[in-house]
Formats: structure tokens, sequence, C-alpha cells
């Protein structure tokens, strides 16, 4: 079977040139004739995941989700994603393939992107990703194998971040975050950290964008787990939109009431995100804002150390 | 199985949610055999044993980053169902409203982001290559005006989250649903944009979805009749219309039903098994969910497939 491999940049334009434009080409074609375009190949891996990460970065608004893939996250920045599961045309051996080519061609200079925790129980049998010779590779191989070639590691989730759900007691899959895989490993790739059950999409744009224009941030930018201090220094509780309930003492007792949710377990105190300012899906709303507490999904200990979820820590 | 057989592998299965391996044995450029295998196990059985109840929810709609919401609705209505209450209107149809929203946001993402990139090949550009140089019918003009929807299909998507958000708090993994119905109250201005959105999903339903679905299914007019599966289909319904105490006697806008060997028929609930004769399992096939067992075994040698499936009188469903 034939197959439609790479296309350089000058093919590209080739291409663009020759073949009848859509409109939302343009743009891009004019951009990439400045031949300023700095590229930078992403591998997105998903490992032990539900996918919601994907699903939330997608619904990025300024850059749209359609900047990010044709054209630039920030003018002059272009990511090519050369791997994600869920987008990605290319199935089975083409597309680990292209994962493989592109951590060897770009050694040292990729993005890998981790969905997900890694099942580290019974040398990884607990998920796989391909195969070779018909036996399957196991994600924590595939972490192993990119995460060492890699320029950075980013975390997207969680999961990915410190285990999350997957790794809940009693665990049964082993699931742990990529740092604690590495640490293991002897990996030294710089790895960051942006958790959330979901990510927040601007909490993922905002950190490729920081090191694309600024390089990588300097260790007190980011916090004792991992995360840059910029989205994740302040509590929940600390901006919440219910402080003037709690100062006046009127606390929710049941769902649905006016009041302070902290009696109905909001982990706000304890959780640090800029949630109540950034709000979420086109700042249309919030958990707090939608009468829920706050669960604690950006932190280390979850979901765990925030169980039972609805009653008062 | 003839000489001239071939069996291919596919893995990973891309453009879905979740880590899927399919088998496939060709003859004469027709799939005789296939089989199926789910990759990743993550035993969400195990992780809700022995937890407060009212976690569940939290939990098990982080089951599907794509589908949260159905995954929510069942966990809320299985613990109703457990506490012996039934919500109120406000509840019920402030639940019915985020699983419309999402059922939108899911068929959009499905159709274009998913399944179409195996009709039309998009531009030159990663994730749209590498891609097999396969059966693409689709003339030149029609790729064009594909690949425009392709993109703004991401961003229509978007506002069927967005109109799940502001019921739920955010999308995907809704906070606001709990046993007994939603911690949200209603106002006029969540109404007011509510609707707005949804009269701007209803139009590219209406003007570009449907109008493109219908145009691929005459280009590759016969695949309506390959790829049906086993032929029975399992579905519990959703959008409550009424508040029974019992959720088996609801009425559901989409209703509930099951139909095997080309009959529609009555849903059982108590006939209802979990088959693992094929999973890497070591507990007992076909038992009900509600005594259901899950001991997994990744190193089982497998006879021919993946995760736990759904069964009725003894079929296998989907």
């Amino acid at each position: 079977m034939s197959v439609k491999n790479s296309i350089s940049r000058r093919e590209f334009l080739r291409w663009a040139i020759a073949a009848p434009v859509s409109a939302h080409f343009l743009p891009k074609l004019a951009l990439a004739l400045q031949e300023a375009i700095k590229e930078y190949p992403i591998i997105w891996l998903q490992t032990s995941t539900c996918s919601g990460c994907s699903v939330s970065v997608i619904n990025t608004i300024h850059p749209s989700i359609k900047n990010v893939i044709l054209e630039q996250v920030l003018p002059g920045h272009q990511l090519i994603l050369s791997y994600h599961g869920t987008l990605m045309a290319a199935s089975g051996t083409l597309s680990t393939d292209t994962a493989r080519q592109t951590a060897e061609k770009y050694h040292g200079k990729y993005v890998l992107v981790v969905e997900g925790a890694i099942p580290t129980k019974s040398d990884g049998a607990y998920g796989s990703i391909g195969e070779d010779h018909g036996r399957p590779i196991s994600m924590l191989k595939w972490i192993e194998f990119l995460g060492n070639n890699a320029m950075v590691t980013l975390t997207v989730g969680t999961c990915a971040a410190y285990g999350g759900i997957p790794s809940a007691a009693p665990n049964p899959s082993g699931c742990k975050g990529v740092s604690e895989v590495y640490e293991t490993l002897n990996i030294t790739t710089p790895v960051i950290n942006i958790p959330g059950c979901p990510s927040h999409p601007d909490w993922f744009i905002g950190t490729v964008s920081k090191i694309l224009l600024y390089g990588m941030p300097d260790p007190d930018e980011l916090d004792e787990y991992g995360r840059l201090k910029l989205f994740f220094s302040r509590t929940v509780h600390n901006r919440c939109i219910n402080r003037d309930y709690l100062d006046d003492g009127i606390m929710a007792e049941r769902f649905g009431e006016e009041g302070c949710l902290l009696e109905l377990g909001c982990k706000g105190p304890f959780t640090r995100a800029d949630c109540p300012i950034r709000l979420w899906n086109g700042s249309v709303n919030w958990c707090i804002s939608a009468g829920a507490p706050c669960i604690g999904c950006t932190e280390k200990g979850f979901p765990d150390e925030h169980s039972p979820i609805f009653q008062r820590r | 199985m003839g000489a001239s057989a071939k069996k291919i592998s596919i893995d990973p299965m891309t453009r879905i949610e979740g880590h899927l391996k399919i088998e496939a044995t060709i003859e004469n450029k027709k799939v005789i055999d296939a089989k199926s295998e789910g990759t990743l196990y993550r035993g969400f059985e195990q992780i809700l044993i022995g937890r407060e109840p009212l976690d569940a929810v939290q939990l098990t709609q982080r089951f599907c980053g794509v589908c949260p919401t159905p995954h929510a609705i069942a966990s809320a209505q299985a613990l109703d169902n457990a506490f012996g209450i039934t919500p109120p209107d406000n509840g019920r149809i402030i639940r019915n409203i985020m699983q419309g929203a999402n059922s939108i946001q899911s068929h959009i993402l499905h159709f274009y982001h998913l399944a179409s990139l195996d009709y039309f090949e998009g531009p030159e550009i990663p994730p749209f290559i590498p891609r097999y140089e396969a059966d693409y019918r689709v003339p030149n003009s029609v790729q064009k005006t594909l690949t425009d929807h392709y993109i703004q299909a991401y961003q229509i998507r978007l506002k069927a989250h967005e109109l799940c958000s502001i019921w739920s708090g955010k999308m995907p993994h809704m906070a606001s649903i709990v046993p007994g119905g939603v911690t949200i109250i209603p106002r006029i201005d969540n109404i007011t944009t509510s609707l707005w959105r949804l009269k701007e999903l209803t139009d590219f339903i209406d003007n570009i979805y449907i109008p493109d679905v219908i145009m691929l299914a005459q280009i590759y007019r016969e695949y309506l009749h390959v790829g049906s599966g086993c032929g029975n289909f399992l579905a519990f319904g959703q959008i409550d219309l009424d508040a029974n105490l019992d959720v088996t006697q609801r009425k559901r806008l989409l209703p509930m039903g099951q139909m095997a060997d080309g009959k529609l028929l009555k849903v059982d609930p108590a006939k209802i098994a979990e088959d693992i004769k094929y999973s890497r399992y070591d507990s007992e096939t076909h038992l009900h969910p509600s005594r259901g067992e899950t001991h997994p075994n990744p190193t089982k040698k497998r006879l021919t497939a993946g995760s736990k499936r759904p069964a009725t009188m003894g079929k296998s469903m989907r």
C-alpha cells in the first residue's frame, strides 16, 4: 500500500500555490512566505487517559484550534502535530512509525506531551500502543523511548502529572505520573506539569507559548509540584466568589442553597488554580458558580486525598 | 479460510476515544473475520469499591472525556435508585439539557474529527498526513468544502460544550450533577444564553452537518451495508420525560430497547450480563452487573478479544 508520508515546508508552499486553496489557508500562506516561522514538532502520547484533556485543549478560543493546528500557536511559531492518537489520520504502524521517526529525526528538539498516567504494574502489561513483531509495546516503553529524547515533557492533566484517577486506590494497574516514572528510569528531560481534570486550554497554550517565546521557565517560576506559578499559585478559596458568604457566616448545608460550600466538602482552600478568575468553556461558568464544590482536581492528591469528595476536610 | 487469506493487525486504531487494536483476516479483498481488543485497563470497578457512594458520580464520568455526561447521569440515577429518590423537574430537565448538549458535541466530534478523515484527505500537513493512499472518492471541489467544514466543526462543537457548561460548571467532566438532581438553579440569563447557543448549533446541524452526512452516504453508498457487526443492539435510552421511581419504566425521548436477530424487543434488566468470555479476566463470564466481578489478568492467553462486553439473553450486544 502506498503511503503519503511527510511534506516539507517548501513542498507545502508549492502545493498551496498549485492547489485550489481554501480561504483559511491564506493567512497561513502569507505568514509562511515571510519565512520566519519556527516549527516545533509535537508528539502527543495518550496513555492511561479518558482523552478529556485533548477534548478540553481543542476548546481553545484565542488562539483557535484552527490557529493551533493549521496556522501558528502564536505568530511566528508553529506546532507540527506529528503524533496524536485521537486526531491523526494515520492508524496502526503508519502512526507509530511517525512517532518513532519524529523522535529520531528531531532528537532532543521535539516537545513530548503526555496525556494520562503510566501503568507500571507487571512491567506495563496493563496498557500498550502498537506492536513490535506481534508483541505489544507497553506505554511504559514508549515513555522511556520518547521521554529520553525529548527537549521537554509537558504533562497535560492530573493523570500524567501525578497519577490522577487511574492511580486511585487500589491503583489496579500501578499507574504513576510522568515525573515519578522518569525518576525510576533515570530520565533527566525537564517536565512541566499542567494538571487539572481536565487541564484548561489556556493553561496548556499558555505554558507552550511561554516556552516558545522565552525558553524553559526558571526553577522559581515553578511550584513544588512542577506547575507554573503563573496559573497555580493562589488557592481557589482565596479568590472565590463565595468569600462574602463565608465572611458573613452564611454556609450552604444542602446543594442548591445560598452560601459558602465548605460544609459540602469544597476543596477550594487546598487547591491551587486560577479557575475563579479564568472560568471555563469560553468563561461561561466554573464549578462553584454552578453550585458545586471544588473537588481539587489540579492537586497531586486527587482524588484520594480529597475523598470523601462531599465531606468537609 | 482459504490459502490466499491474509491477516493484518491495526494497532493502535486511532481517531477513537481509548486504546484499541483490530485484527482482521482478508481474503479476495474482503474482510472475512475480525477481532477487536481494548489495550488499556484502568479498573474503575475496583477503584469504586469501599468508597463513599456520593463520590461515584465524579469518578465514573472520568471514564471518558468525550462522553462524561451519560456516565455521570447513569451513576447519579443508580444512586437515586439506591436511595429511593427521584429528582425534581428542574433537576431532571437540567440533566436532560446537559446530556442533549453533550450528545451534539459528541456527534459533531465523531463525524468530523474522528470519522470523516476516512472519507476525504484533508490538507497536506500533520495531523492529516501521513495517511494511507486509500479509497478516497470525493471530487476536488468537495474536498475543499469538507476541509472547511472540518475546521468549522471544531469551532462550533465548543459551543455545545459551552451549552453544557452553562449548566454543569465545566466540560469535560461536570461538577453540578449529584444524586437527587443538580446543584445549579436555573436563571433567566442562563436560559437565554443557552437558547442562542442551541440556535447556532441547530443552524450548523441543519445546513452543514446533515447535508455532509447525506453527501458522503451517497458517494460511499455500499458502506451502508458493510460493518454492521453482530447486528444486536442494546440501548438504555436517554432524556427522561417523567420521574418514575423505577428508571427502567421511565418514558424517554430516546426510548430504551434492544434489537436481536432483527427484532425489536423490550429490555429486561435482569437478563443483562457482562460477557468476558474472550477477555483477559479471571472472573466467571455472563454475570449480572450487580454481581459482576473484576479480576484482570493481562497476561492471560486471550481467545479473541478485549474488554467487558454487554450481553443479554446469552447474546453479545453492542
